[in-house]
């Protein structure tokens, strides 16, 4: 079952339209809600006049900040800062609904309530709000200069946070150095634009004195434990429920937005059902956003291409609060090591309030930014020192005896970074027969460049940090129809939990794997688990599914050993029977053995649990590190700088996997939002604020036609650090593709002096930094 | 974004001004200017409509008129809300005489934000050109209509003085007709599409266009039908 190429359980569901997605849910007497958001990225707040909209027929409620009354919190500090010395962390987390000042475009300042949408939106237009806009703090180097405009007034400055961390003495190292090359490099920001918004439903059952929540989160038991005690209730009378979702990327792992506090709470106010559906236009200011990062880094070398070590310097855009602590800067700073051996690293990274919308993970969460830059000081050592790009890369790649691999700074799960296990050249090998690399270079490009056109080749390396805890559980209980069902903590998004939940439980039970049942996200099922997110669902809700099926297995077995006359070990679990291993017609079915289990009558030996049932926790001592390669061969039209992507490649090792249907499926869609980010999806604001393309007309997303045919291989190094041996892999896919795209561009313009230095491109940006290469 | 440029209408300087004043001209010309009241001393406080690309919005609004120069210009201030955004301009009106009537110069810088910048921010300039163009238009037609207080009088003594008694009185300019929200819109429409598609292709997408404007309208009115 384990390492089947087995075909979706959810799927039938999806396909035919059976699955329940937020918006499908339509409650008797349910009313609407519409948001007054903010035109103004800065803006004081003279006075917000509701009086009108109250009078509006249909319209329930109009709430402001003033009418929250304590309710009216600042958002929990999702992730403390990381225990590293001489860092500072100015914390500064949302609010429900803007008082006194408003600090990015689209913050809510008033929430009106109706009996539809249509006059929930209408009724927003009667409300006056007297802005002073302010001068924004925008740019990212500009935000910390003296006498920008601040953020957080009582902050001083736009500082968020600095963080420094050094492995060695990078000092000396440098001083050793043979070749050291600087550069800075530009990562901007981007919307993870999933294809479902976010929503949020609430339902106040008086009779049952219970609050029911269907979330479009990532994390539905962390946000039931806080909104219980935000809004004063114990926790189970709270059931959250995250029902399908059209996918999470990161954003929807934002706990406690505006939206997500105030629906639950208007239900309990006005005991009535209130639905919340976030429309495009809102996801663009309301939904938080990745990526804005500038690097200045360095790299130093012998002469034979061996770094010495590395240092780096950046600033991060955390928009205009920082609830989710630091995560996406400090993955950045331990991604830029990359899988080589860096004796000497040196980081330090500054995290800035800007005027825009928050800043939280999107799927990569930093890794994107390190990735960026260590694989283009690779390439531009490689051509300093006229080594091949691939021979400078595997002279630096830690060997297999050199796991587990310690690198000495703090991951964003505060243990040290440390390489559970790797092998990097079997992948990259494999990559590099995979493209064709050898026959590309030397038979197809000279004929294509003779034929004048533009068509380059590249590969990149990548190590991805995945499975992080704390933990997560599972309850895996057999019928008495002999199905399977696996219950877990974490919410599903469209990464296939219902399958390959069912192949580690399968394994151990001996059933199909369309027999178990698996759910996810709801608190009533299951009430103890931290999330979807990290790449780590696999790894660590994979392992407690695991540890609680071979608790259950056990227990049939002996019931089953029992029942049968003979010793445990004779008795094995296939086809939904437990049966004698060298006697396969004595047998009994699983069904048979839960009904067993559970018994009316008689008395049970003492310590007895009912049921042919198991529940199991599991939390990882360390993130497991994934690692891969990435290759491609694209074509450039000189004349546009329109790019066509020819062939595209992955190679993944994320340990042991499950399911390498679903491990390509991720890898694809990952490879796709890569693209993306590489050559379309860029947020332009201007330098009050104003977000110029909030659109699908302006922001652009790949689409079919721009995304090829993945090849995806895999490689299998077993993690020590989980009885499954897996690793993560939601995120492999989008990390290294802007690196892969910058060195195949230039590797296909062929201009001498073409550096690619930042990310995202886009055509226009692509001639402009062609023509200022040429001489 | 600024909105520069220069119009010279074939009316006397003058009348010219006149208009500037009146709120109502004013508001008869202004493309989308659903009201326009005055409030104070230069100062009035209106409705506008307008539409940039997908977003269309209500715009509440004051205008503010300071350092008047009689028959030579004026500065305005302009700041408006709604729930697609906002827009503030600020800038100056310049009179000058021209050889066959008075050219006004206008120079104003506008901002624009909130939903109405985000969705329409490729369509500003060109709906912002093409917004100008009809208030421009607009004011000439307003300014044909007016008459000037000497100018009547002339024209009082020439009828006076015809010789033929018979002959029927000139008759007023009819009062210029308002052109709907949706005039409006289609104008600006026309006009971006103008400014986005190269000459050649025109016909074609804008009988693509046409087409599926149709196709919408069928669907609509069925869809109210059903």
């Amino acid at each position: 079952m384990i390492g089947a190429r087995a075909k979706r359980n959810e799927d039938p569901r999806l396909l035919t339209g059976r699955a329940l997605f937020i918006d499908d849910l339509e409650l008797p007497g349910m009313v609407h809600v519409a948001f007054l958001r903010s035109p103004h990225a800065h803006a004081r707040l003279r006075g917000v006049d509701v009086s009108r909209a109250r009078e509006r027929e249909g319209v329930v409620a109009v709430y402001t900040a003033e009418d929250l009354g304590d309710y009216w919190q600042h958002g929990p500090l999702l992730v403390p800062p990381p225990p590293v010395e001489g860092m500072t962390f100015n914390q500064r987390t949302q609010v429900p609904l803007a008082k006194d000042k408003v600090r990015h475009l689209g913050e809510p300042i008033a929430i009106v309530v109706a009996v539809s949408r249509y006059v929930a939106e209408d009724a927003l237009a009667d409300i006056m709000v007297d802005y002073e806009p302010l001068p924004a703090a925008v740019d990212l180097e500009k935000a910390l200069a003296p006498g920008a405009p601040l953020v957080h007034e009582d902050v001083g400055s736009n500082l968020a946070a600095y963080v420094p961390q050094k492995k060695g003495d990078y000092a000396a190292a440098k001083a050793k150095a043979d070749v050291v090359i600087r550069r800075r490099f530009h990562y901007d920001r981007g919307a993870a634009a999933a294809i479902e918004n976010r929503g949020v439903v609430a339902q106040w059952d008086a009779r049952a004195q219970k609050l029911t929540i269907w979330d479009t989160t990532q994390a539905p038991i962390p946000v039931r434990n806080g909104l219980a005690a935000m809004l004063g209730l114990s926790e189970h009378q709270v059931r959250l429920v995250t029902p399908f979702i059209g996918g999470g990327f990161g954003p929807k792992i934002m706990m406690f937005y505006p939206e997500e506090v105030l629906i639950p709470w208007i239900a309990l106010q006005l005991d009535l059902p209130v639905k919340w559906i976030e429309d495009r236009a809102e996801n663009f200011v309301a939904t938080t956003q990745e990526r804005g990062q500038i690097h200045d880094a360095e790299i130093a070398l012998t002469r034979d291409g061996i770094i010495l070590g590395i240092a780096d310097s950046f600033l991060h855009d955390t928009g205009a609060y920082d609830p989710y602590g630091l995560t996406v800067p400090l993955n950045s700073q331990c991604t830029v090591v990359g899988p080589y051996r860096v004796p000497a690293y040196q980081s330090e990274f500054r995290a800035v309030f800007t005027n825009k919308t928050i800043v939280t993970p999107y799927r990569g969460a930093g890794r994107q930014h390190g990735v960026f830059v260590i694989e283009r000081l690779m390439d531009l050592a490689a051509r300093e020192l006229g080594i091949d790009g691939i021979e400078l890369r595997r002279r630096n790649f830690l060997k297999p005896d050199e796991f587990p691999h310690d690198h000495a700074i703090i991951y964003q799960d505060f243990a040290p970074l440390y390489y559970d296990s790797g092998d990097y050249e079997p992948v990259l090998d494999k990559t590099l027969r995979m493209i064709g690399w050898e026959s590309f270079l030397k038979e197809e490009q000279p004929r294509l460049r003779a034929a004048g056109r533009h068509v380059g080749i590249g590969v990149v390396s990548y190590v991805e940090g995945t499975g992080i805890g704390p933990f997560e559980g599972a309850r895996v209980q057999v019928q008495t129809n002999g199905k399977v069902t696996v219950v877990t903590g974490i919410g599903t998004q469209g990464q296939g939990h219902f399958t390959v939940l069912a192949q580690v439980a399968a394994q151990q039970l001996g059933v199909e794997i369309h027999d178990v049942h698996v759910v996810t996200g709801d608190s009533d099922q299951f009430h103890w688990g931290t999330g979807t997110f990290a790449s780590r669902g696999a790894v660590v809700a994979g392992n407690a599914t695991h540890e609680a099926a071979k608790s259950v297995r056990e227990k049939a077995i002996l019931l089953a050993a029992e029942r049968l006359g003979v010793a445990a070990e004779r008795i094995e679990l296939v086809g939904g029977q437990a049966r004698v291993v060298d006697d396969p017609e004595k047998s009994i079915p699983l069904g048979e053995l839960a009904r067993i289990a559970n018994p009316m009558r008689g008395a049970v030996k003492p310590g007895t649990e009912p049921g042919l049932e198991a529940t199991r926790y599991f939390g990882p001592y360390r993130g497991a590190t994934a690692s891969g390669c990435h290759a491609c061969i694209l074509e450039v039209d000189a004349e546009t700088m329109q790019i066509e992507i020819l062939k595209y490649v992955v190679v993944h090792d994320c340990g042991v996997v499950i399911n390498p249907l679903l491990v390509d499926g991720q890898v694809h869609g990952g490879v796709a939002q890569g693209i993306g980010n590489a050559f379309y999806e860029q947020l332009v604001f201007d330098d009050t604020g104003q977000l110029l393309n909030a659109s699908f007309m302006d922001f652009l997303l790949p689409t079919a036609l721009d995304v090829p045919r993945v090849e995806v291989g895999h490689e299998e190094t077993t993690s020590p650090l989980n009885p499954l041996g897996t690793k993560g892999a939601g995120e492999a896919g989008a990390i290294p593709v802007g690196a892969l795209f910058a060195q195949t561009v230039e590797n296909a313009l062929a201009i001498p002096g073409l550096e690619i230095l930042e990310i995202p491109l886009k055509p226009s940006r692509l001639w402009e930094l062609a023509e200022g290469a040429r001489p | 974004m600024k909105i520069q440029g220069e119009h010279t209408f074939d009316a006397p300087r003058e009348r010219v001004w006149r208009a500037l004043l009146d709120p109502e001209v004013l508001a008869r010309t202004l493309p989308g200017c659903e009201r326009l009241e005055r409030t104070g001393e230069n100062e009035y406080r209106g409705v506008l409509n307008v539409q940039v690309g997908p977003v269309k919005g209500q715009f509440q609004g004051t205008l503010q008129l300071a350092d008047i120069l009689p028959l030579e210009g004026y500065h305005m201030k302009l700041d408006g809300s709604g729930p697609s955004g906002f827009m503030n301009g600020q800038g100056e009106l310049r009179l000058a005489d021209a050889p066959a009537g008075t050219t006004l110069r206008y120079d104003l810088d506008a901002q624009i934000g909130g939903r109405i910048a985000g969705l329409g921010q490729r369509l500003v300039e060109s709906s912002a050109k093409s917004i100008t163009r009809q208030g421009l238009e607009g004011l000439a037609r307003e300014l044909a209509a007016m008459t000037d207080p000497v100018g009547e009088e002339t024209v009082r003594e020439e009828t006076a003085a015809a010789p033929v008694p018979s002959a029927a009185p000139v008759p007023p300019a009819p009062p210029p007709v308002r052109p709907t929200q949706a005039e409006v819109a289609a104008r600006v429409a026309g006009d971006v599409a103008r400014d986005l598609v190269p000459a050649e292709k025109r016909p074609w997408v804008i009988g693509v266009g046409l087409a599926l404007l149709a196709i919408l309208a069928f669907l609509l009115a069925r869809s109210c039908g059903g």
